[in-house]
């Protein structure tokens, strides 16, 4: 997964979504060494100190700790994980209704649609 | 601690014409720095005063505290707009030179650069692209472990594949206490680079201000506000 | 640091110049092989063998002076470029004093004129035959012993040298202070060296006025009729030190020049 950065937010804080969403999906597993800020930086072809920052604040929701001489890990807390995931999720659904109700679907059309592309995808 | 730069009321005049007017400026050290403003705005000027390549007119600058000057030559790496290599040399030659009075210079990293954008060392200048011009004295530039780069358009003249990998080398290769100064007018290939940005026009400073929080108050990236501020 | 400049100015400059005393050598060497010098002296009437040796003399005589116009430019054109040009750009940010710059490059062009001198002079020895020109050679500083007086054979290298140094200076200064005109930058450099040559001259009289009234008590003709000049040595001696004054100044107004009034543009 490549970092996708939009021109007109702080990117601090797509990073800090970006990696909220790789602990999510897995990429960062629970308990996984993080690579060094720098690596990340250049990874992400940012400044270093916009990676510290997103780390930071990652660090504050409690997703990342540090140890002091060992580095940076991804939480072993999975209910944590959980709850990010579903907040991810809430967040992204309510932008998904917003859209269609903007199209002018109510809540019955949405879940056909729904069910349709599922069961589509599933056969 | 003290500005790796600090400058107040610093003023140059060409043939009356004010290439600079009262710059005051401060500049943390661990900062990347994006420079920009149109042509003619007074970007190099204010870069060749920090190296004491040009004299200003009036006002005063520190670099580390110290006036520029030999001392301050030892800490800054410094890669000037033109061209300053001279046909008859080849690149070895240059690094032996560079090895020779910069004590913070690492030639192997040198080389490590210049093979991986496949330059042969024993090139002459003479025989080679504008272009490739460029990278050498980039090369030579980041394989210095300075406490000041000031890069005067690093990406002007490349095609955007290589500009990537300047990009990219600068990230790799500077020490995240120093600080880069970077002067450019194609803010959206570094923006996301950069700490904060200076805006200058007509030799005064209009804007100075980190990246994000322009975005976040602005909504908006340098890129559109740039050609919103200096709009013909 | 100084030796480390010394070392790169070397590299600089020897590329061309060390080329051209090789050359300088070499033709002397054909020369004195056909020794056209010879036929020319003993011969009568035209026929083409004449022609090939006028023609042989002519290209030595031709690059002899080549060596010592290349040696000038050479010296003219590292300083100009090499701070002034675009490699200034490097020069000026290396971590040295401006006054190592300036003397580094004194020291390697002092070097190229006294070596450009004595190829020349080797040269000559060989197309002139060593034993006959190295008799002449020690006629000429017995000569100039007695003429001049003694301690001379000391006093006169001296003085060489500082008038090379003077040379050298000048000309940096010249360009130095030619550098600060906006426009017309190399136009005003020769300006300014043919300023200094005339202000070194008329100094120069007027040490010579001065000393002949002390030394003579005036300028009678009758005087530089003998065979011996009374007291040689001494305006020699006089002359060289204030030689070196005017370099000094030179150096010390070239050195703030390019420290305080540097503008690359």
């Amino acid at each position: 997964m490549s970092w996708d950065l939009s021109s007109d937010r702080p990117i601090y804080a797509q990073l800090l979504e970006q990696i909220e969403l790789k602990i999510c999906s897995g990429i960062y597993p629970p308990g996984f060494k993080m690579p060094s800020v720098r690596d990340l930086a250049q990874e992400a072809s940012v400044n270093p100190n916009t990676m510290q920052r997103a780390l930071s604040a990652l660090e504050d929701t409690g997703l990342l700790y540090s140890h002091r001489t060992s580095g940076r890990f991804v939480t072993d807390d999975a209910d944590l994980i959980k709850n990010t995931r579903t907040r991810l999720a809430q967040k992204h659904i309510k932008e998904f209704l917003k859209k269609m109700s903007e199209l002018g679907f109510n809540k019955g059309e949405i879940l056909e649609i729904l069910i349709n592309l599922s069961g589509g995808n599933t056969k | 601690m003290t500005y790796i730069i600090e400058c107040s009321n610093l003023t140059k005049k060409f043939k009356g014409k004010t290439a600079l007017n009262s710059i005051d400026l401060k500049i943390p050290r661990g900062r990347i720095v994006g420079l920009l403003g149109p042509n003619g705005s007074g970007k190099t000027t204010f870069i060749k005063i920090c190296n004491s390549l040009l004299t200003p007119t009036k006002g005063e600058i520190f670099i580390d505290g110290k006036e520029p000057g030999k001392e301050t030559k030892a800490i800054v790496s410094y890669l000037p707009e033109g061209n300053y290599l001279n046909d008859w040399m080849n690149v070895r030659a240059i690094i032996g030179l560079f090895n020779d009075f910069y004590k913070d210079f690492d030639s192997k990293k040198a080389y490590q650069l210049l093979k991986d954008l496949n330059i042969n060392p024993n090139d002459k200048f003479k025989n080679m692209s504008k272009g490739t011009k460029e990278k050498v004295q980039l090369i030579l530039v980041m394989s210095r472990d300075a406490q000041l780069y000031l890069l005067d358009e690093p990406i002007g003249g490349v095609d955007p594949a290589a500009r990537d990998y300047i990009l990219d080398t600068i990230l790799k290769n500077y020490n995240e206490k120093a600080t880069i100064i970077l002067s450019t007018h194609l803010i959206s290939d570094i923006e996301r680079i950069l700490d904060d940005i200076i805006f200058l026009k007509n030799g005064e400073i209009i804007m100075s201000n980190t990246v994000d929080d322009i975005r976040e108050k602005q909504g908006k990236s340098v890129d559109s506000l740039f050609r919103e501020v200096f709009k013909c | 640091m100084l030796v480390k400049l010394i070392k790169h100015e070397f590299k600089a400059t020897s590329r061309t110049l060390l080329s051209l005393y090789v050359v300088l050598l070499a033709v002397t060497l054909i020369n004195k092989l056909i020794n056209p010098f010879e036929i020319l002296r003993d011969s009568e009437g035209f026929n083409f063998q004449i022609l090939l040796n006028v023609m042989s003399v002519i290209i030595y005589i031709a690059i002899i002076f080549a060596v010592m116009a290349s040696t000038f430019v050479t010296i003219i054109q590292r300083f100009y470029k090499n701070l002034l040009g675009n490699e200034g750009y490097l020069t000026f940010t290396l971590p040295v004093e401006t006054w190592q710059h300036i003397m580094s490059k004194m020291i390697v062009s002092i070097i190229w004129l006294i070596l450009s001198i004595v190829v020349i002079f080797a040269s000559i020895l060989i197309i002139s035959g060593a034993g006959n020109f190295i008799r002449e050679f020690i006629k000429f500083l017995d000569d100039i012993e007695t003429i001049l007086g003694k301690g001379i054979l000391i006093i006169l290298p001296t003085y060489i040298l500082s008038a090379l140094l003077l040379i050298i200076l000048t000309i940096y200064n010249s360009i130095s202070i030619g550098h600060q005109f906006q426009n017309h930058k190399i136009l005003a450099s020769f300006a300014m060296a043919g300023a200094f040559y005339l202000l070194t001259q008329a100094i120069l009289v007027i040490t010579f006025l001065i000393f002949a009234f002390i030394h003579y008590g005036g300028i009678s003709p009758s005087q530089f009729n003998s065979t011996e000049i009374p007291n040689g040595n001494i305006l020699f001696g006089v002359v060289t030190i204030i030689l070196l004054i005017i370099s000094v100044g030179h150096f010390i107004s070239a050195n703030y020049m390019l420290k305080n009034r540097l503008n690359l543009e």
